[in-house]
């Protein structure tokens, strides 16, 4: 320590530097890594969705060498995690599609690989991606199976415009070694 | 004590004030967590770096060994179609030759960036245990400068009890009641002696005075009776 720095001067106040020994989930930001599920995981997306009433949810998309997940949390009394995997919408059967452009919504059921999943819930709302505007108005019907402990979720971006994603709840201690990193200077 | 002597005791308060301030051993342990934090975020910065290191050369690596597999079908793929004829079977040789050759150049480079990967990964783990061993040590410090400050706190609280307690002096306050005791006795006393000379005092005035206007009256008195007497012709 410099005799400069013990008397104050051009020291860095503590408030500037950046809680790092209790980063939480939530402080996820793009480039920040995070260890889940025996990989380390770089934040390639923050997005939001805005349901309305002030229910928002917010998303981050986490890659590791060999896969991409999803990482949600959305606030209901409490917060809740959940990762989940886009898979093609064909693989919920070709009929899904047809099914919304016909009667606006999805069947109550679906079964995918083996596992039948039940219509939870389903919502309309804006999306902001990079959690900048302009919003993009899309629906989400969400399933889960009998345990709770699979979820299913269908998003409509246009007329015939879907998307698809398997996933699962997770709890924040499962997330580990948040290294938080500078934005890339472009 | 001359005028030399209180300044020189002044100075002499300040300056302890002064190194005491210094030495506050709260403000040093809060300088010293910052300085950790700083070390902290060096590390979490350097480690950062690392882990993308490790995930880009393990992400190309796995991408050499499929290409090196894609060109491995692609010299079947040749072959096949130099037997079938589609294609002129020296050329399909020579081609094939060269994917093999564009294969084993990739799955040399997968063993590379693969071994790669794993230094990488190897020194994500080191730096992670000193990331961790520093975030320990915040954690631990944090704790104890916690517990230091309500130390502190209730060390100064029992010092500014104590001092007020030391500086109350109850022997000079009883005997100043004391004092006062005997001074109210003594005037009690005194207002007591000064009431008895006063009825003393009076009583011989009074029976001089009553002697006096006694003897007064009575001649008066006498006068009166005299001129009354005369007056009604009586002798």
């Amino acid at each position: 320590m410099g005799l400069l720095e013990f008397f104050g001067f051009g020291k860095k106040k503590q408030e500037e530097i950046p809680s790092l020994t209790d980063l939480k989930l939530s402080d996820l930001d793009v480039r920040y890594m995070v260890d889940y599920d025996m990989k380390t995981w770089e934040v390639t997306a923050r997005h939001y969705y805005d349901w309305g009433a002030g229910d928002l949810s917010y998303e981050w998309q986490l890659k590791s060498h060999d896969d991409t997940l999803y990482l949600e949390k959305s606030t209901d009394d409490e917060d809740e995690w959940s990762i989940s995997r886009k898979i093609p919408m064909g693989r919920l059967g070709a009929n899904i599609p047809r099914h919304i452009v016909e009667n606006e919504d999805p069947p109550d059921e679906i079964t995918y690989e083996g596992v039948l999943y039940y219509l939870e819930e389903w919502a309309g709302g804006d999306f902001y991606k990079e959690s900048q505007g302009p919003a993009h108005k899309m629906l989400a019907w969400d399933y889960e199976d009998d345990t709770g402990e699979k979820y299913l979720s269908i998003e409509q971006w246009g007329e015939e415009d879907f998307e698809a994603s398997a996933g699962q709840p997770v709890e924040e201690y499962e997330f580990t070694n948040i290294l938080p990193r500078e934005p890339e200077r472009v | 004590m001359s005028i030399f002597s209180r300044l020189f005791k002044i100075g002499q308060s300040e300056a302890h004030s002064v190194v005491n301030r210094f030495e506050d051993p709260i403000k040093l342990t809060e300088q010293g967590i910052r300085d950790l934090k700083t070390d902290l975020q060096q590390a979490m910065t350097s480690l950062a770096e690392v882990k993308g290191i490790a995930i880009r050369t393990r992400k190309d690596a796995d991408n050499k060994k499929k290409l090196a597999a894609d060109y491995e079908r692609k010299a079947m793929l040749l072959l096949q179609k130099g037997q079938s004829g589609a294609v002129d079977m020296s050329e399909a040789e020579r081609l094939a030759t060269e994917a093999l050759s564009k294969k084993e150049q990739m799955a040399q480079d997968a063993v590379r960036g693969s071994q790669e990967a794993q230094r990488h990964e190897q020194m994500a783990n080191n730096l992670q245990g000193n990331v961790n061993k520093i975030k320990s040590t915040i954690s631990t410090a944090e704790n104890d400068l916690t517990t230091l400050r309500a130390r502190a706190k209730t060390a100064s609280s029992t010092k500014k009890i104590n001092k007020q307690l030391a500086n109350i002096d109850t022997s000079g306050t009883m005997a100043m009641l004391e004092k006062m005791k005997a001074k109210v006795e003594e005037d009690e006393s005194l207002a007591i002696a000064y009431g008895e000379m006063a009825s003393a005092e009076k009583s011989v005035d009074d029976e001089i005075s009553r002697a006096l206007e006694s003897g007064n009256q009575s001649a008066a008195t006498s006068a009166s009776l005299l001129e009354l007497k005369k007056k009604m012709g009586i002798e």
